[in-house]
């Protein structure tokens, strides 16, 4: 076994953890981290210089050989490893050399991949296109919202699912009408992206689905909305105060968890909109604060609420 | 005694009292007799066109059974068709629609025949009728005659009946029972016409009920006929009119027409009238589906005229009317499902099942009247000739447009009209008619079985093909709500239209996930064969791309079930794409496409099996088409080749002619030359040499006989000889002489002048013989410029010169004088054959006889007295003697030695032997 062999294993190892959707920094930085912890006892690693050598290996009858080299390929993630895997793509391969040198595509995030990218956002395999528009997601390249939207088009549900989410991470905000319209048709992971990208305005929007879209989609939406600090606290605690209309024991939750990310002490902990979110979680019934409340806990929105009022 | 008179009492007895059966029926009655015809012809009235209703009552009317809804009787009730007004209503429980006879209204329940007068509704009288189904009345004067039948429809039991009756008492006149079915009658004129066996129509006498007629289709069926004004009419799917010339029982010869309506919806049988059935007095489709026509009166007895030149048909709540020529005028849908209805001249009374009336224009198909009596129908029987209304026809509305209607109608009972309405939409020409059957499919209420029929419309369609264009471009889009385009239904129309400029659109649909996988071999194959070569790049694209995809693994052609019961294994659609991506590379790739295709079906290529092997299979499937075509090429060379040697044998002579041989032998001299040369060294007196050998047919000379035959002679000859190529011939063989003379020659001349040069007297023998072959036309290539070897010898002195004697042959007995030409005339033979057999010559050229013993002598002897044949026979002195045979030609040669002046020729011909000529004919037909 080659030194390039031992690595690649690592390297592949790392790669078919890696979820279609993280984030493609946080990929890049888990493998990279990956292998200084595991590839280097290996041997050294591949450079530029072995480019050749081990794309000459792509043409390979033997798919462990060619898995082996997309590996290799992606742990040199210089762009003279594109041309090789965009020939090794349209050569027409197995799902799983396919698949993998997608992925390769996509831990590279370089612009000269776009095109056959694009290509393969028409594969008749939805998995296929899915991690096409991943890579294209992790690309950088002023021509990904279009393609993004692309994919919000397409037939299959995951691959629209993908594109969703693939808008709000790259902050696609020119694409909120296109996101809306999605979401209006049932794309449900539309509303994270919102949630992500919408202003003011957006976000009123958003709220005009309360009651009619399912309130787990809606709380994926929110979830993103009052994480932000970019959004005023009086946008927040509109929202705060549309759940606590609608109650129950699922905006509960999401309430309490909200609360427990504002710091209990400082400026911060005496603010209106946790006061807010506090005085919503009485309301709500079955809270153990609420008027209606018959559980008595020393959960953390109780804690919070006598640290408040100790504050104060 | 007393028996004698009982019988004879019975007897009485059941001829007084029973019914009274006559002499019809019988099969051995003589059927379509041309005398028997004209008398019927001459008893029927004059054809009239009284367009009055033929009721008592002159009146139009209607009389119709309800149905038993909420547990209410059934009613049969008497309309006057212009109000709607009620006459008189009974309670029946009618089994068959009613009908209109005059002052009675007949109809059946399950058991018998109930008569009503029409006038008041009172039942005139009821006819037991058990086990029988009623099928229909006519009537002629005061008798109504009805028959009825069971298995008319097919089963073991066939019987009819037919009756004549009063049609005021119900009193039976006459009947007949016969083990087969008989159909509705008509009556005119004391004459009664009976279908029956749906091949003959009996005609009956109306008094008597004897037959005295006949009429038998030898070629046609005969399901219905009926009485009108205009004269008697009665076919199945045409219409005959009773003429003289129906005594030819042809279709053919008859006065006959076929409605050119084409297929209709529905079993083509029960569309038509069909007099052997009850007519439905229930809920039928029987009574909902049918052709509705009437004759006209028409200028000639000998012709048929239709009323309205139109001809109807009703699907339930739809109606179709046709010109005579079968183009569709109009279409129409009804609220209500047409219970019956009548051709009138200037449209269509329609009774729908509530009640409703339409008289439907004849041009538009509009409403000129209509009229509401909100009953619930279960049958009608209609009398309403003459009903005018008035009403305008108002505009026609187009064909395009109701069509249309009539396929979105979403009554669901009416699929195969409506697939009928897309059939005949599909067949105007209008380019919009395109995108209109477009738009149907596309609809997505619309049932499968119409889209199919929508497909297939769009198949047969050749213009418009703009619009699927249009469609084509469409992409699917989720967020739009956009749908793919109906590829199975565009693709197929645009191949059928060969419409080259959608291979870019086809190309895009190819690669496009969103096309179904259902129709990608479809487009893959569209993309192939309208693309040809331009085609091939996306081709390899799509071949390369997916040759190992999961989502393309699968067989590529349905499989047999290996054991049998097994259930077959069905082709992959988007494997077969792949398999048609890839046989449209091996088309249309040239050598590039070969290459890869190579590279992509080997071992190490990790494309799938099927595809694999399936590519392997278009070279196999070329090479063996390869090996097949050479060798048909092969074959049909080798049949061209043996069609010419046919040929070619067929146009050999059937044997050489003396002329051909002595051209033959003009053109090898030389080969001759050096053995008489040598002969004429041992024997310088010598006169001639004689050859006789066989010849087959291929041209090859064997069984050489030489004289004089000294032995050096002989040698040197049968080796030239043989070597020498005759031409080929039919015959299988034959026996030919060559005689080489040495001294002397005449040339011959055409009209007693020279034809050419006349040639010195001491010319060699060859140049004699090539110019007498030429003479014959026949080609010489003895070179010009050969020096004989007969200038370089000084021919002996004392050689004599050879005589061409006339030998007076020995007559037969009873034959004197016959070798004097007048009396051979005298004697009963031709002038031209006596001086023939004179003209035959014995030519006796013996050198034994001449003092040349040793050499041998040689005689010929020609002339067989009246049959001219020749012999000749040659004989050798001290080497004895050798018998020739088969020689011939020569009567024709002695002839010729007369026309060049009775000298002496350089060469004798030879002559034909019968014995030979007996060979042949014993040898043909072995060949």
């Amino acid at each position: 076994m080659t030194r390039f062999s031992e690595l690649a294993i690592v390297t592949a190892t790392v790669l078919a953890l890696s979820a279609p959707a993280l984030d493609a920094d946080a990929q890049r930085r888990r493998r990279q981290t990956s292998e200084n912890e595991q590839a280097e006892p290996a041997g050294p690693q591949p450079t530029v210089r072995d480019v050749d050598e081990i794309a000459g290996r792509l043409g390979s009858a033997d798919a462990d050989e060619v898995r082996a080299a997309i590996d290799l390929l992606s742990v040199i993630d210089h762009p003279s490893v594109v041309p090789h895997l965009a020939e090794l793509l349209r050569s027409g391969r197995s799902d799983e050399v396919t698949d993998r040198a997608l992925q390769a595509l996509r831990g590279l995030a370089h612009p000269s991949a776009i095109e056959v990218l694009t290509e393969f956002t028409h594969h008749r395999r939805a998995r296929a296109r899915r991690l096409a528009y991943a890579a294209i997601a992790a690309t950088d390249d002023r021509r990904r919202p279009a393609l993004l939207e692309q994919g919000l088009r397409d037939s299959d549900r995951n691959v629209r699912a993908s594109a969703a989410r693939a808008l709000g991470e790259i902050g696609a905000d020119r694409s909120i009408d296109t996101l809306f319209l999605a979401f209006d048709r049932g794309v449900v992971e539309a509303a994270i992206a919102i949630g992500k990208l919408g202003n003011r305005q957006h976000i009123e929007r958003f709220n005009g689905y309360l009651g009619n879209v399912p309130l787990s989609v809606m709380l994926s939406g929110y979830t993103e909305m009052v994480r932000r600090r970019d959004v005023d606290d009086e946008v927040k605690m509109d929202i705060v105060n549309r759940l606590g209309e609608v109650s129950g024991p699922m905006v509960r939750v999401f309430l309490q968890r909200y609360l427990d990310t504002f710091p209990t002490r400082g400026r911060a902990s005496r603010s209106r909109l946790r006061q807010n979110v506090i005085d919503t979680l009485r309301r709500i019934p079955g809270h153990a604060g609420s008027a209606r409340g018959r559980v008595v806990s020393s959960d953390s929105a109780e804690a919070a609420e006598q640290s408040s009022e100790d504050g104060q | 005694m007393n028996r004698s008179i009982t019988v004879a009492l019975a007897a009485l007895l059941a001829v007084a009292c029973g019914p009274q059966y006559r002499n019809a029926f019988s099969y051995h009655f003589a059927d379509n007799e041309e005398a028997q015809l004209a008398a019927i012809l001459e008893q029927l009235p004059e054809a009239s066109h009284d367009d009055a209703p033929e009721n008592a009552l002159g009146q139009p009317i209607a009389v119709v059974t309800t149905h038993s809804e909420d547990d209410a009787e059934r009613q049969i009730i008497a309309l006057r068709v212009d109000s709607g007004e009620q006459m008189w209503s009974a309670t029946v429980d009618a089994a068959t629609r009613p009908e209109i006879l005059g002052d009675v209204v007949l109809t059946s329940t399950r058991e018998r025949i109930v008569a009503f007068d029409l006038q008041s509704g009172r039942q005139l009288w009821a006819y037991e009728l058990p086990d029988l189904a009623y099928v229909g009345a006519t009537r002629d004067g005061d008798t109504i005659y009805w028959s009825a039948t069971v298995g008319a429809l097919g089963g073991a039991r066939r019987v009819g009946h037919v009756v004549a009756m009063d049609a005021r008492t119900g009193t039976e006149k006459w009947r007949h029972e016969v083990q087969g079915v008989f159909g509705q009658p008509a009556a005119q004129g004391g004459l009664v016409f009976v279908p029956w066996e749906r091949q003959n129509i009996a005609v009956l006498d109306e008094l008597t009920g004897d037959e005295i007629a006949r009429l038998r289709s030898t070629d046609d069926v005969i399901a219905w006929a009926f009485d009108h004004p205009t004269g008697i009419y009665y076919g199945g799917r045409g219409i005959y009119r009773l003429t003289h010339r129906s005594v030819t029982g042809t279709r053919a010869e008859s006065t006959h027409i076929r409605p050119p309506l084409g297929e209709l919806p529905r079993q083509p049988e029960s569309v038509w009238p069909d007099g052997f059935v009850p007519k439905p007095g229930t809920r039928s489709a029987r009574g909902r589906i049918r052709v509705y026509f009437n004759p006209a009166p028409a200028d000639s007895p000998e012709t048929i005229h239709i009323e309205g030149d139109t001809y109807y048909f009703a699907y339930y709540r739809y109606v179709f009317a046709y010109d005579l020529e079968g183009n569709l005028r109009w279409t129409r849908i009804l609220e209500q499902d047409v219970v019956n209805a009548e051709a009138m001249p200037h449209g269509l009374l329609t009774f729908g099942e509530q009640g409703q009336m339409h008289l439907l224009d004849r041009d538009t198909g509009n409403d000129r009247w209509t009229q509401d009596t909100e009953l619930q129908i279960a049958s009608v029987a209609l009398d309403a000739a003459g009903f005018e209304p008035g009403g305008e026809s108002g505009e026609v509305r187009p064909l395009r447009q109701t069509l249309n209607e009539m396929v979105v109608d979403p009554d669901n009972r009416l699929v195969a009209a409506r697939a009928y309405a897309i059939e005949r939409l599909a067949s105007i020409e209008e380019e919009e008619i395109t995108r209109d059957l477009l738009d149907l499919y596309q609809q997505r209420s619309m049932p499968g079985a119409l889209k199919e029929a929508i497909r297939e419309a769009l198949r047969t369609r050749r213009s418009g093909a703009q619009y699927l264009m249009e469609a084509l471009a469409r992409r699917y889009d989720y967020l739009e709500d956009t749908q793919a385009p109906p590829l199975e239904a565009i693709v197929p129309a645009l191949l059928e239209m060969e419409h080259t400029e959608a291979v870019p659109q086809l190309i895009t649909h190819m690669m496009d996930h969103e096309t179904p996988a259902r129709v990608l071999p479809d487009v893959v194959r569209a993309v192939v064969r309208l693309g040809g070569e331009e085609a091939v790049p996306a081709l390899r694209n799509f071949l390369v791309l997916y040759r190992a995809d999961s989502e393309f693994q699968g067989p590529v052609a349905d499989q047999e079930p290996e054991e049998e019961g097994g259930e077959p294994v069905r082709a992959d659609p988007e494997a077969r794409a792949l398999a048609f991506a890839a046989a449209g590379i091996f088309e249309h790739g040239g050598v590039e496409g070969r290459e890869l295709l190579t590279a992509l079906s080997g071992e190490s290529a990790r494309t799938h099996e099927p595809i694999a092997s399936h590519i392997q299979g278009l070279y196999q499937a070329e090479a063996e088409a390869e090996a097949r075509r050479q060798r048909e090429e092969e074959e049909a060379a080798q049949r061209a080749l043996a069609e010419a040697a046919a040929e070619a044998e067929a146009n050999l002579p059937r044997r050489l002619s003396q002329e051909q041989i002595n051209a033959t032998f003009a053109n090898n001299a030389d080969a001759v030359r050096e053995c008489v040369a040598g002969e004429l060294e041992r024997n310088p007196r010598l006169n001639q040499v004689r050859l006789v050998f066989i010849l087959s047919s291929d041209g090859q000379a064997s069984d050489l006989t030489v004289a004089p035959n000294s032995e050096e002679l002989v040698e040197c000859m049968r080796g030239q000889v043989a070597a020498i190529e005759f031409p080929r011939f039919r015959q299988r063989r034959m026996r030919a002489n060559f005689v080489v003379s040495i001294r002397g020659g005449v040339e011959e001349v055409e009209g007693g002048q020279p034809a050419v040069q006349p040639l010195p007297e001491d010319a060699p023998w060859w140049a004699w013989s090539q110019r007498r072959a030429e003479l014959r036309g026949v080609a010489s290539a003895v070179p010009a410029d050969v020096e004989p070897w007969w200038t370089e010898r000084e021919p002996p002195a004392e050689e004599p010169e050879p005589v061409l004697a006339v030998e007076t042959i020995e007559c037969p007995p009873g034959l004197p004088n016959c070798n004097d030409p007048d009396q051979a005339a005298q004697n009963g033979q031709q002038p031209e054959q006596a001086s023939a057999q004179q003209g035959q010559q014995t030519a006796q050229q013996g050198q034994g006889q001449q003092g040349q013993g040793q050499q041998g002598q040689q005689t010929a002897q020609q002339g067989q007295g009246q049959q001219g044949q020749q012999t000749a026979q040659q004989g050798q002195g001290q080497q004895g003697q050798q018998p020739q045979q088969g020689q011939e030609t020569g009567a024709q040669e002695g002839q010729q030695g007369q026309a060049g002046g009775g000298g002496t020729p350089w060469w004798a011909a030879a002559a034909s032997e019968e014995d030979e000529e007996e060979e042949e004919e014993e040898e043909e037909p072995r060949r």
